[in-house]
């Protein structure tokens, strides 16, 4: 794995220079045009300033943004065990030193995705529908998958991407109104306008055709390599690779969209949330590999699930020469037996209903039971109300 | 979820493991998409599309209050046949909505219904209420 990891860190530190180029150069033209003759000095502090916030940003805090975008509540072991149980055993199953923090999407989507900065300060992330919807198998899958992106350190470079893109969508979006408000102005009152509307202009244009290839260099950034070389890891760690091509299977195959997924967060999780089912042309520039191809893979993989029992099914499948995974994986990959699917005991009703109420749990709400056999799930802004029973008329303080 | 016509906080009620949300200012009550499909599933109900309810819009005087979920505007159809009752459907398909007066309408006497998915929803609703 360590030329994937090296690379990641290249890719990290690339990034990073690129960032600062690019801020410098607008704010010296943002100074200069502003501020007049040798203001440029003046917009370059700025622009020095914004880029040590940014990274600094991006580094310390890029995780909690990403998780806090997608509408992610962090639970404890006690309101879902068996998915902490699962994460716990593939933190195990993976070596990372520690157990990462785990968080709950309200969306009956299925989908996850895995954020953070180091192996240490990590946290992997499942929608309520995936929870609903894939049993211990499937979920353990999912799970492995993505502590191989944070083992691989794909999770850090993702964070830079994804900050970088909103940063520029955001001086683009500030060029074209103060171009567009600026425009007015300058009309009436100096003469000098007309160039700094143009420079502000070629600027704006800049950044705009700027957005969409930065936004492409996130595709690279969870290129397909990344994904098969996590579905290779989640095979090895789970000893089972039915269970994530099922899981993949169902995923894919909802109709649900996603709602808190942006065209910066899309390429995060484990199956493209904003890629529409049954389109040819996405699968050209898609973030991931296509599905079916991921699941014929994991399904091919005869004789047992190691990293070498995937480079083979991966050439045979796809038909291409060269494999996936990193020479040095291979040569020191072990034999690994696939294991025996595990017996699950609950229904998808009472699955559903588990969730629902964590989901309640973790949004603060107050679950009574009525004596008439209804349950009165009251939300927090309500509590200190008297509450009353529609079936029965039974009064109730509702306090916390 | 944000009652339609009050805009507070709704509280959820839990029969026979369907999920319903209620509003303790303006008692009016939505039954979600999700609840609903549990519901069909429940009672062996072949869903018709992503509209349980599949009735023509019925052009009323009523205030047009929005889907809680997808804050669009919802449409008005009428349920039953010889007593109508309108109540409100989101156009995406997310849920229905009973206003206080709908929903007394539906608990107090039995609307003869010619779809017989219909009278499924309206009878769970009149076992609560």
């Amino acid at each position: 794995m360590w030329e994937q990891i090296s690379a990641n860190r290249r890719n990290s530190a690339f990034l990073v220079v690129l960032m600062a180029g690019l801020l410098f150069v607008i704010g010296y033209l943002f100074g200069e045009v502003f501020i007049g003759y040798g203001g440029g000095i003046f917009g370059l502090f700025i622009a020095f300033i914004l880029w040590i916030f940014l990274i600094l940003t991006s580094y310390f805090g890029g995780d909690n943004i990403f998780l806090a975008i997608s509408g992610a509540r962090e639970i404890q072991k006690k309101d879902h065990p068996i998915l902490f149980n699962i994460v716990e055993e593939m933190t195990i199953a993976a070596g990372l030193p520690k157990v990462p923090r785990v968080f709950i999407i309200d969306d009956d989507a299925p989908n996850a995705f895995a954020t953070g900065r180091t192996r240490e300060v990590a946290a992997v992330a499942v929608t309520s529908g995936l929870l609903e919807r894939l049993n211990r198998d499937e979920l353990q899958g999912v799970i492995a998958h993505e502590l191989a992106h944070i083992n691989n350190r794909d999770t850090l470079y993702m964070i830079m991407v994804g900050v970088m893109m909103g940063a520029i969508v955001l001086l683009a979006d500030i060029g074209v109104r103060s171009l567009f408000y600026g425009g007015r102005r300058s009309r009436s009152s100096r003469s000098g306008g007309g160039q700094a509307e143009l420079v502000i202009f070629l600027i704006a244009i800049i950044l705009m055709i700027l957005a969409p290839i930065i936004a492409q260099l996130i595709y690279f950034a969870i290129s397909r390599k990344r994904e098969y070389l996590a579905d290779a890891s989640a095979a090895v760690f789970t000893r089972y690779p039915e269970g994530l091509a099922s899981a993949l299977e169902k995923i894919s195959n909802s109709s649900l969209k996603l709602s808190s997924a942006t065209k910066a967060t899309a390429p995060m999780y484990i199956v493209n949330p904003l890629a529409m089912k049954n389109n040819k042309i996405s699968d050209l520039t898609s973030t991931h590999p296509p599905i079916s191809e991921r699941v014929k893979i994991l399904r091919s993989m005869a004789g047992g699930a190691g990293f070498t029992n995937y480079e083979d099914a991966y050439k045979r499948i796809t038909g291409r020469p060269v494999g996936v995974i990193p020479f040095s994986t291979l040569k020191d990959s072990k034999d690994v037996l696939i294991k025996e699917p595990s017996k699950e005991d609950k229904t998808k009703k009472e699955k559903q209903r588990e969730i629902r109420d964590l989901i309640w749990k973790v949004n603060d709400y107050k679950i009574m039971d009525c004596e008439c056999g209804i349950k009165l799930k009251i939300p927090p802004s309500l509590l200190g109300k008297k509450i009353q029973c529609p079936k029965c008329l039974r009064i109730y303080n509702a306090i916390e | 979820m944000i009652c339609p016509v009050c805009n507070l906080d709704m509280i959820v009620i839990e029969h026979k493991d369907i999920e319903l949300d209620y509003c303790i200012q303006c008692r009016g009550v939505w039954f979600d998409a999700n609840e609903l499909e549990l519901f069909c599933e429940k009672s062996g109900i072949q869903a018709g599309g992503n509209k349980i309810i599949d009735l023509p819009l019925y052009y009323s005087k009523e205030k047009k209050y929005k889907c809680p979920r997808c804050r669009e505007p919802m449409d008005k159809i009428i349920v039953g046949e010889k007593k109508e009752v309108v109540i409100d459907r989101c156009k995406k398909g997310d849920g229905l909505w009973f206003d206080k007066g709908e929903l007394e309408q539906v608990v107090e006497q039995s609307i003869p219904q010619t779809d017989e998915n219909t009278e499924k929803i309206l009878s769970f609703i009149r076992e609560i209420f």
